[in-house]
């Protein structure tokens, strides 16, 4: 980590800090408190991971990964994680687009949607969705099925602000225009012109999603229990009999939102 | 007089309505199915028992265990808000009136910070201050014993520890925009009247800055009051949060009650929506500055 640069007075500005020289110390002692405070616990899942009787082992990280169920548990979440892009991506571009075009007083409307998961957290959808799917002819409780669902309504945000911004910089209602007066159909607007200018929002949107449903635990819980384990679930139950493989698996999940977070960075960055 | 003459496509250019509404289908059926109907079932039902429509399930909300859990969960959220408000706010103005761009790296780790709670960070807590965590045991060496002077990891002021670890990132993320469009000529003009740094804080950066600080405040607030996954992996039926006592009347075996459930569940979205409301306000107010 580079702390140096973060307290160093801005190129542009020197007259403002020249006159304050003891103002970087607070700075920098909350950021290094922050990265302490990330970092601790992550110290504290390597060390209880790597514990052994003499010394340092990784004997738990083979056998972790040696567990056939893991790979069984790690499927149903990238099965599930897939599948949700698919559609919550699928459903929000299109649909955005749809409202672009013929129906902008949605926008706002749209926009509210960020705030969903605060005012329904995953505890309420899930005991709301229980009840909606158990009587006959919807009965979906255990299925992925209503797990995919369930995870497309909740990552709509996250797709949502990803591809509508990218959405802002293209000009659709032009482009649109231009390409219909050529005589191009709407699904070949759609898939041809449209879709390749918010391709870059609709891989940011990808990852957030993916990085949402692998460590979703709650309507996991709810939804499908043990007729549908995901990853965190089995990170959940792995504890009280093999805690040390619940921690690795603990670390891979850390390491993952990381991977996650680091592409994001990359590819955002690569679009400006 | 013109009938022989057929548009092609008549009968949307005729009921424009009609694209507009199919084309925005699969989103309203998926909300309505995914979102709408389950919460109208939640709150319909929580207003019935066997006995039909009543308000029992409201009234055992308000006792006992049940109301502990909701001054609990209450109080919890309000602290970490609070802390993580104010340590999340003061790191974002040393992150953003320090540097000309603040780093990249370090905001990517803040966001996964925020974003990563629930199932690992409960243990990777467990494995850092928790009875035999290595935080834990290096003070033992020293001479201080946490567990000795009542801390427990599983407890109140453990839950308040672990939430920390997400509220301060968030809270950092959410107000860094805010601090970054503080523009330094205000504390310029404030000094060539010939305002003290005191001043500066008092009347010129905590009035600009408050209705951002008090939205996100409210959003740490929500976010809190909301979780279940972090404390159920914490310390499963042990600690009296509102959630946790939602997920044993759904899943539990003893505790069954689905009507209680949805009586708790109505009422943390009541809560939880005046404060994305509040949120909403503020931020419309922090909106002026920012022009």
């Amino acid at each position: 980590m580079t702390i140096a640069p973060l307290t160093s007075p801005p190129a542009h500005a020197p007259a403002q800090t020249a006159d304050r020289p003891k103002k970087g110390t607070w700075r920098l002692v909350l950021i290094a408190a922050l990265l302490i405070y990330i970092f601790i616990p992550i110290v504290g899942l390597l060390r209880f991971s790597t514990r052994a009787a003499n010394g340092i082992s990784f004997q738990f990280y083979r056998d972790a990964f040696a567990d056939p169920s893991f790979y069984s548990f790690l499927g149903n979440s990238l099965f599930a994680g897939l599948w949700t892009i698919a559609i919550t991506l699928t459903l929000t571009t299109f649909t955005l687009y749809w409202a672009y075009l013929k129906a902008r007083w949605l926008l706002p409307l749209m926009e509210m949607l960020s705030l969903l998961p605060f005012v329904v957290p995953a505890v309420t959808l899930g005991i709301g969705l229980i009840q909606v799917f158990t009587t006959p002819p919807l009965a979906l409780t255990g299925t992925p099925q209503l797990l995919i669902g369930a995870y497309a309504i909740v990552t709509l945000p996250f797709a949502y602000r990803a591809v509508e911004n990218s959405l802002q910089g293209a000009n659709v209602l032009t482009l649109t225009e231009a390409a219909e007066s050529l005589g191009a159909s709407w699904w070949r607007i759609f898939i041809e012109i449209i879709l390749p200018c918010v391709w870059s929002g609709v891989i940011s949107g990808g990852l957030l999603v993916f990085s949402f449903v692998f460590g979703e635990f709650t309507l996991a819980l709810f939804l499908v229990g043990s007729s549908y384990q995901t990853f965190p679930l089995y990170i959940q139950q792995l504890y009280s009999y093999q805690p040390q493989y619940s921690v690795v698996m603990s670390l891979l999940s850390f390491v993952a939102t990381w991977l996650a977070a680091w592409l994001l960075v990359v590819f955002t960055r690569g679009k400006n | 007089m013109s009938l022989a003459i057929k548009p092609t496509r008549s009968f949307w250019v005729r009921y424009p309505w009609v694209s507009t509404a199919l084309g925005l289908a699969p989103m309203a059926i998926g909300l309505i199915a995914f979102l709408v109907l389950p919460i109208l079932l939640m709150v319909v039902s929580s207003f019935q028992t066997d006995q039909g429509w009543s308000l029992n399930n409201y009234w055992g909300t308000m006792r006992g265990e049940y109301l502990r859990a909701f001054s609990t969960t209450l109080q919890i959220s309000l602290v970490t808000a609070v802390l993580g408000g104010v340590l999340g706010t003061l790191t974002a103005i040393a992150l953003a009136w320090g540097t000309s761009s603040p780093n990249n790296g370090l905001l990517t780790l803040a966001s996964v910070a925020a974003n990563w709670g629930g199932v690992p960070l409960a243990f990777a807590m467990i494995a850092t201050v928790g009875n035999s965590g290595w935080v834990t045991e290096l003070l033992r060496a020293s001479g201080f014993d946490l567990y000795k002077q009542g801390f427990t990891i599983y407890g109140n002021l453990g839950l308040i520890l672990t939430y920390t670890y997400f509220q301060w990132p968030l809270m950092l993320l959410l107000m860094l925009p805010s601090v970054q469009r503080f523009r330094q000529q205000w504390r310029e003009a404030a000094e060539s009247l010939g305002a003290t740094n005191g001043q500066f804080w008092r009347w010129v950066a905590i009035p600009i800055l408050m209705p951002s600080i008090i939205g996100g405040m409210a959003l740490l607030f929500a976010n809190a009051f909301g979780a279940q996954a972090t404390a159920f992996a914490l310390a499963g039926g042990a600690l009296n949060l509102i959630t946790i006592k939602i997920t044993f009347l759904v899943k539990g075996q003893t505790d069954f009650n689905p009507g209680l459930a949805n009586a708790l569940a109505v009422e943390m979205t009541v809560v939880l929506a005046i404060a994305v409301i509040i949120y909403q306000i503020t931020n419309q107010r922090a909106r002026r500055w920012m022009r």
